[in-house]
């Protein structure tokens, strides 16, 4: 399985370069879902990983609880190995969470 | 009973701190997971909310309206209100106005004007805000903070004779105030001796016998910051002296002019080979070998320092 061979520690040193941390913990949620429960979500969808690509690279628009939209943040690499193996270190991780 | 006051303590965990209110709306985004670290200042005199004249996060940053709503939808935030990183739109001004809020007093009175301000350098340059412990407040990291642009005087304390800097057990600022001062060279007090006297009380005089260049100047003589002639000497003796005194046996170096085995140890100015006396002008301690107290005297008899 590809996402096991992610390497977490460079998945979450790219994530805190690109400012995800801000708006998304691994198991709370902050202005974005828990990133356990991105996993948990998209467990088991064939194209999970090409999907969270295209919307961490995208800019697309997303939808605040207040209502407000702005353009999803960009991870900050040119490399698309990088963005995929953020990607498959979100899928690895466990479970879901509650809140 | 006991359901009823666990949710109670649940709901209270759940609430941010009272005193951090003001705070939760940073916080909710800059937290624990920031590559810089932020949350550290609680742990510094900012974050004492006991004390209510603490600053929260927008008493320095500013509302920040456009940066907490993000109206446009960019996905790069606006920038707060008073930015203080390197290279920030908001001016150097404009920072030192913030911090200057608070602190105009005591030891920044005197920040307008004074060559670290006038050089635009904001109080950022050297302090570090968010982080538990600020390196230039402390002895043993401060000079480091220092010498980072202060690179000769880096230098200087490496030689031979030197303030123990190195030691850790001096700091700049025991002679600077980077903040401003009245005196030259950012020193603590109004002038040069008046901030060496601080510690070397017993050069201060009065003296029934002064020597004038030490009363007008330490740095005559001392370069403060590290020589290679001991003790912080511009120039070793004898030609640190004879810059001033240049007549009789001061000024000829090997003539031996008036001093003990003076015409037995020259010849004609010079040295000869197998001589039984040294040079008396570069012998022992040189010139303070004979005139000890050079700072001054206080003995009837000290008018040229010799005892």
């Amino acid at each position: 399985m590809a996402a096991s061979a992610s390497d977490a520690a460079a998945a979450r040193d790219l994530m805190q370069s690109s400012g995800c941390f801000k708006c998304h913990a691994v198991d709370k949620k902050k202005d974005g879902p828990a990133l356990r429960d991105v996993a948990a979500k998209y467990k088991g969808v064939g194209d999970a990983e090409d999907k969270l690509i295209y919307h961490v690279t995208s800019g697309e628009m997303v939808k605040f609880e207040d209502g407000h939209e702005e353009h999803h943040k960009k991870v900050k690499t040119e490399s698309p190995k990088d963005t995929r193996n953020l990607v498959q270190w979100i899928l690895t991780l466990p479970g879901g969470t509650k809140y | 009973m006991l359901l009823a006051i666990g949710s109670t303590v649940v709901a209270l965990a759940d609430e941010p701190d009272r005193s951090l209110q003001a705070d939760h709306v940073c916080t909710k985004c800059h937290d624990e997971s920031e590559a810089k670290p932020v949350l550290s200042i609680y742990k510094t005199a900012h974050g004492v909310k006991a004390d209510e004249r603490t600053p929260g996060c927008q008493s320095c940053h500013g509302p920040s309206e456009a940066h907490v709503k993000n109206a446009t939808g960019a996905s790069t935030r606006p920038p707060v209100d008073v930015d203080f990183r390197h290279g920030s739109a908001t001016s150097t001004a404009a920072q030192a106005k913030t911090c200057l809020g608070c602190h105009e007093n005591g030891q920044r009175t005197n920040w307008m004007g004074s060559e670290h301000q006038r050089s635009d350098m904001p109080c950022t340059a050297c302090h570090e805000i968010h982080t538990e412990h600020d390196r230039v407040l402390a002895t043993t990291t401060q000079p480091d903070v220092c010498f980072t642009c202060h690179k000769t005087q880096r230098a200087q304390i490496h030689r031979i004779s030197t303030h123990p800097i190195l030691a850790g057990k001096m700091d700049c600022s025991d002679c600077h105030n980077p903040h401003g001062s009245n005196g030259p060279k950012l020193m603590v007090k109004n002038t040069v001796n008046e901030t060496c006297y601080t510690c070397h009380a017993d050069r201060r005089g009065p003296f029934l016998w002064e020597h004038y260049p030490v009363s007008e100047d330490c740095t005559n003589c001392h370069t403060p910051h590290g020589s290679n002639n001991t003790p912080l000497l511009k120039t070793r003796a004898p030609w640190l002296c004879q810059e001033c005194h240049t007549s009789d046996h001061s000024g000829a170096l090997n003539s031996g002019a008036n001093l003990p085995n003076g015409a037995a140890t020259t010849i004609g100015g010079m040295l000869p080979p197998g001589a039984q006396s040294p040079r008396s002008q570069t012998n022992g301690r040189n010139c303070l070998g004979c005139h000890p107290m050079i700072h001054g005297s206080n003995n009837p008899a000290g008018a040229r320092f010799s005892k």
